[in-house]
């Protein structure tokens, strides 16, 4: 479903790129439909940028991505937007909800870019909310929300149009263990439930076992890992 | 230490925003740069005048006159009663008059003269006694003159046709064809305009007079303008000892009536009364400027202390107290305003000096038209608009400065609702408590003939309504017409539930738009208002005049002989005089007294905008003769329709009718018109100083003229087409608010600048927010579009709010401001199409800023500013 090319990453000027140390290089890794994986690596081996570079906000220094088989071009911006809106959902470890809408809205606003009409929205959104729990504080703006409720109210927005990937970048990190013991069962619910191929990046154990299996990132490699 | 680590704080926070703080400093230096500016050239030019007119007195304890010098002349006869009077020490008979004087073209024929294009003051005076009150009046002889002339030298003073002439006055000699006979000075003078010979004797040196200025004995000055045994105000010098104050209300009883004794001081009051609600009014909307300035402060500010919530909060948490948190926060906006208020005192100076140099003390009104003053430095003004700049920084500041203090330190630490920081807002009460203090503050009557209520009402509208506009947008929001987009409803959701960065960015807006709006609705009510009078008061054809006073005054057989010309259907003749309705009010400008022929009380209607009056038929009943008066009269004598007054008229009191109150927009300080016939029954003065020429149907207006032209007495008559005259009254009337407009393009500037400072803070306190819409696939161009519309929005809103209060704004200076401080009422007109015009441009500019401001957004940083902890 999702593949890994020979993947590189260096940052540093235009100019002298190749005297910047590699973030990794020559990364190779597949990752099989309706998977959940746990990605794990040190601070600095370059997760989020992974996660970024997947998502097609960062260009990679070199190698490809595709996804089912289409390869993802992230210099064509408009395009990889376009695919991310539609393909890709994300959870952050800050939750990132729009503090002017609702909860309801917050959860409507991938759909309502993706074009669904009213009565698809209210239906979809109905259930994800149902799904996590929330459907007593539809009305509610995130502010009203302790951090556990802000998180289950991004995973029902990062689930709600679909999509085929989802990527949370450490999306326990602001929360209390049993809130993100909580957490992470109900968002390994809801993948399974709606079929999403998925990649949590973690620094925790605990979290990592959530996941269907663990892999490392190291500077050249994403190797499996036991935890 | 904390002081230290507080501007450490200040100094870091200016470089994270160099282009903002600058913008801040700007806004601020420029209201105080216009504000001292105004203030300094108009202050020159009154202290120019008033500095001539102390000069001309000299060292004189009192002065008695009769109205303005050049119309309000009185019988020498006073003179001998003050002259006897124990108390004084010295007495002065003074007849001043303006003239222009002239070169002949052609020796043998009187009509072909050349007149200068500027006037000589002539001070006819009694040099023995003036020379006690002012030595500088005593003229030094050109010997080589007076040689030539075969005259003693020492009498040139004494000779009646001899004057004495200043630099300036040689200099407007110098602009005229060289005499044939030199050392002479020619002037038309008296009502049969005949051409009278001066010789020169020599000079005088006032060095504080800069005016063209020519000395001469009085008994000559009476003869040549035809003043037989007239004054127009006589000096005095009390002897030691005596209470001026006293004696001025002793003699004021003493003199006859219309004749007014007052102190240099009282006349230096009455020289700046006559400008100085222009003065304050033009001073007010300079300052315009520096309250949008307030706001870019605010804006910048608000935007400094969001972004530093976090440092602020560990500030709180290591120990550093609310108090001293604010004080550092407001020390800021006061260093902004101090910058601002320094570069901006400067920068006044500079054009003032600038302005006066190139343009004279005159900013369009006309009161200081021919002043050339020099830059007058006044400290205290320098420090006051200085000061004003601070202010602007620390009220700029203040808001910002309560929020962050009132912050909890855990918020801020964790810092995660960007919007939480702004979104204390004033509640509802303090916006209609402020509206409510506006509709108190316009019924306050004047004081010291300044509308200061009315001006304090405009200020509580202007903040209860931007304290109100959070409020009112979201309902405003509901009833837009939004595009039914997601990106279009993300943008009016933004704005309607972030009241607070919306309102910061929405008050700039409604500051700036609405004051314009004001401005140019007013100016329009104005200027149709000025056209409806001008049509009105030029019924006739051409008007015929012989040069402003009494020097230049007319026979009556003047108006007979143009009626005579073929073509004349009928000429109208006006005399003006100068009276003075309450002697003891020295500091209160004279009236004019309009003369003309009423013969039908109906015809008056005719060609006065008359606003309210008593009717005919009550009129007809009564014995008295009926007077007309301007608004000014009524408000500032108490005149009312249908009230028995007495006019002093040549030092007789004449009990009159007020028969109606018309409109004029001439003479803020009032005009009464009367019958001629009256006039003449009362004082036999038959003398003119304006005809009327309406032409039959069908005759050439250019062969009328040249007939006219033919007769001698028309010699140095200036003959002006009515359609010329209005077009220059508008010209006059374009100028004088040429100084408004330029105001008001800066306050829109500095607003539009407060906008895009906003937007601009906005797109980066909300970076994270565009991240995430980033990472859910909102292209680059859905973001620009979203800021596009939020633009779009806030400045629809602004316009709108802006809009009515602009146009409540509006109401209060046609129908308050004007009306109390000129005394003069107009109608209001609508400028429509402008206003719809000038509405669609604020949103597309303000569509333009957020885009152009919001880049930000739009960039990688953006994206990547999801994953930033704060």
């Amino acid at each position: 479903m999702l593949s890994i090319r020979n993947l590189t990453k260096r940052f540093g000027t235009a100019n002298a790129p190749v005297l910047v140390p590699a973030v990794f290089e020559n990364l190779d890794f597949s990752l099989a439909a309706g998977e959940y994986i746990a990605l794990m690596g040190e601070s600095g081996a370059g997760k989020s940028t992974l996660l970024n570079i997947i998502a097609g906000l960062e260009p990679p220094s070199n190698g490809e991505i595709s996804l089912d088989g289409q390869a993802l071009d992230a210099h064509n911006d408009q395009r990889i937007t376009l695919f991310r809106r539609a393909r890709l959902g994300f959870i952050f470890q800050a939750f990132h909800l729009l503090p002017y809408l609702n909860v309801f809205d917050n959860v409507a606003l991938p759909l309502r870019l993706n074009g669904w009409n009213d009565a698809e929205i209210a239906a979809r959104v109905a259930e994800m909310l149902a799904a996590v729990g929330l459907a007593n504080k539809a009305s509610a703006l995130p502010r009203e929300l302790s951090g556990g409720e802000m998180q289950r109210v991004a995973i029902a927005r990062a689930l709600a149009h679909r999509p085929a990937l989802l990527l949370a970048d450490e999306p326990t990190g602001n929360l209390d263990p049993d809130t993100a013991q909580q957490i992470l069962a109900l968002l390994r619910r809801e993948i399974q439930r709606n079929r999403t191929t998925a990649i949590l990046v973690t620094h925790s154990g605990i979290a990592a076992r959530s996941a269907d299996r663990a892999v490392m990132l190291t500077r050249n490699a994403i190797v499996p890992h036991a935890v | 230490m904390l002081t230290r680590l507080l501007t450490s704080l200040f100094i870091a926070s200016v470089r994270a925003n160099p282009g903002r703080t600058a913008l801040s400093v700007a806004g601020i230096a420029l209201g105080v740069t216009l504000g001292l500016a105004v203030h300094v050239i108009n202050e020159s030019a009154i202290g120019e005048m008033q500095q001539a007119s102390r000069t001309l007195g000299g060292d004189a304890d009192l002065s008695i006159r009769a109205g303005r010098e050049s119309l309000g002349g009185f019988d020498q006869s006073v003179f001998e009663t003050v002259l006897t009077d124990p108390a004084v020490a010295v007495a002065s008979p003074v007849l001043e008059t303006d003239a222009a004087p002239v070169a002949e073209l052609m020796a043998t024929d009187a009509n072909r003269i050349q007149r200068a294009k500027k006037s000589i003051k002539f001070i006819g005076i009694d040099v023995l006694r003036a020379a006690r009150l002012q030595p500088g009046f005593v003229g030094e002889v050109d010997n080589t003159v007076s040689e030539n002339s075969g005259d003693d030298v020492r009498f040139a003073a004494l000779q009646p046709d001899q004057v004495f002439l200043n630099r300036a006055a040689r200099d407007v000699l110098a602009t005229l064809p060289a005499p044939a006979t030199a050392g002479t000075l020619m002037v038309v003078a008296g009502p049969e305009r005949k051409l009278q010979r001066l010789r020169i004797a020599g000079s005088i040196e006032l060095a504080q007079y800069r005016e063209p200025l020519a000395v001469i004995d009085i008994a000559g000055a009476q003869t040549v303008f035809n003043q037989l045994g007239r004054l127009s105000r006589i000096d005095l010098r009390l002897r030691p000892g005596i209470d001026v104050n006293a004696f001025r209300k002793r003699l004021g009883k003493r003199l006859p009536v219309g004749l007014v004794v007052a102190t240099p001081e009282q006349t230096d009051q009455q020289s700046a009364a006559v400008s100085r609600a222009y003065r304050i009014n033009l001073t007010v909307l300079s300052l315009v400027a520096l309250f949008t300035g307030g706001f870019l402060v605010f804006s910048t500010q608000s935007l400094s202390v969001l972004r530093r919530r976090a440092q602020f909060a560990l500030y709180r948490t290591l120990g550093v107290t609310r108090a001293e948190l604010l004080r550092a926060l407001l020390a800021e906006g006061a260093a902004l305003g101090a910058i601002g208020g320094l570069l901006g005192a400067g920068a006044g100076l500079g054009i003032a000096q600038l302005a006066l140099t190139q343009l004279g003390g005159d900013l369009g009104s006309g009161f200081f038209a021919g002043i050339a003053p020099q830059v007058r430095l006044q400290p205290l003004a320098i420090s006051f608009f200085a000061m004003l700049g601070v202010a602007a920084g620390v009220v700029g500041a203040w808001l910002p400065a309560r929020h962050a203090v009132a912050e909890p330190p855990a918020h801020g630490l964790k810092a995660r609702d960007d919007n939480s920081a702004a979104a204390r807002l004033p509640p509802a009460w303090v916006g209609m408590m402020l509206l409510a203090m506006a509709a108190l503050l316009l019924v306050l009557p004047t004081f010291d003939e300044i509308p200061w209520g009315a001006y304090a009402a405009i200020a509580c509208l202007l903040f209860g309504a931007i304290a109100l506009a959070p409020i009112v947008c979201p309902r405003l929001l509901a009833i837009l017409p939004l595009p039914k987009t997601t990106v279009a409803q993300l943008a009016a959701r933004h704005i309607e539930k972030s009241p607070g960065p919306s309102a910061a960015a929405i008050t700039g807006i409604i500051a700036s738009f609405s004051l314009m709006i004001a401005m140019l609705v007013m100016v329009v009510s104005f200027r149709a208002s000025l056209e409806q009078w001008l049509v009105g008061v030029l019924q006739a054809d051409l008007y015929a005049r012989a040069g402003s006073g009494e020097a230049n005054a007319l026979d009556a057989s003047t108006g007979a002989a143009l009626k005579a010309i073929a073509g004349v259907e009928s000429v109208s003749v006006q005399r003006y005089r100068s009276l003075v309705l309450k002697p003891d009010r020295p500091d209160l400008p004279p009236v004019t007294l309009i003369v003309r022929p009423l013969n039908d009380r109906g015809a008056v209607l005719q060609s006065l905008t008359l606003l309210r009056r008593v009717d005919n038929t009550v009129l007809a009943q009564q014995a008295l003769p009926s007077i007309w008066i301007s608004e000014a009269v009524a408000d500032l004598y108490g005149f009312a329709p249908g009230m028995k007054v007495s006019l002093p008229v040549e030092g007789v009191a004449r009990d009159v009718i007020v028969g109606g109150i018309w409109r004029d927009y001439a003479r803020s300080y009032g005009a009464i018109v009367m019958d001629r016939g009256d006039y003449l029954r009362w004082t036999g003065d038959t003398r003119i100083n304006d005809i009327a020429i309406t032409l039959k149907p069908g005759a050439k207006k250019s062969e009328v003229l040249a007939a006219m032209h033919t007769l001698p007495i028309a010699a140095n008559l200036d003959f002006t087409d009515a359609g010329e005259i209005r077009k220059v009254s508008l010209s006059v009337f374009d100028r004088s608010f040429a100084v408004t407009y330029a105001l008001e393009v800066a306050a829109i500037l500095v607003g539009l600048a407060g906008i895009s400072a906003t937007f601009s803070a906005q797109a980066w306190s909300r970076r994270r927010e565009f991240g995430m819409l980033r990472h859910l696939g909102v292209t680059r161009g859905e973001i620009a579009r979203l800021l596009g519309i939020e633009g779009a929005l806030l400045g629809a809103l602004g316009a709108t709010i802006g809009l009515l209060l602009g146009i409540a704004i509006a109401l209060i200076l046609i129908f308050v401001v004007n009306r109390q401080s000129f005394h003069w009422s107009m109608e209001l007109h609508m400028p429509w199409a402008a206003l719809a015009t000038l509405s669609l441009a604020l949103v597309v500019l303000t569509t333009l800023a957020a885009i152009i401001s919001g880049r930000f957004a739009l960039s990688r940083h953006a994206v990547l500013a999801v994953k930033e902890d704060d």
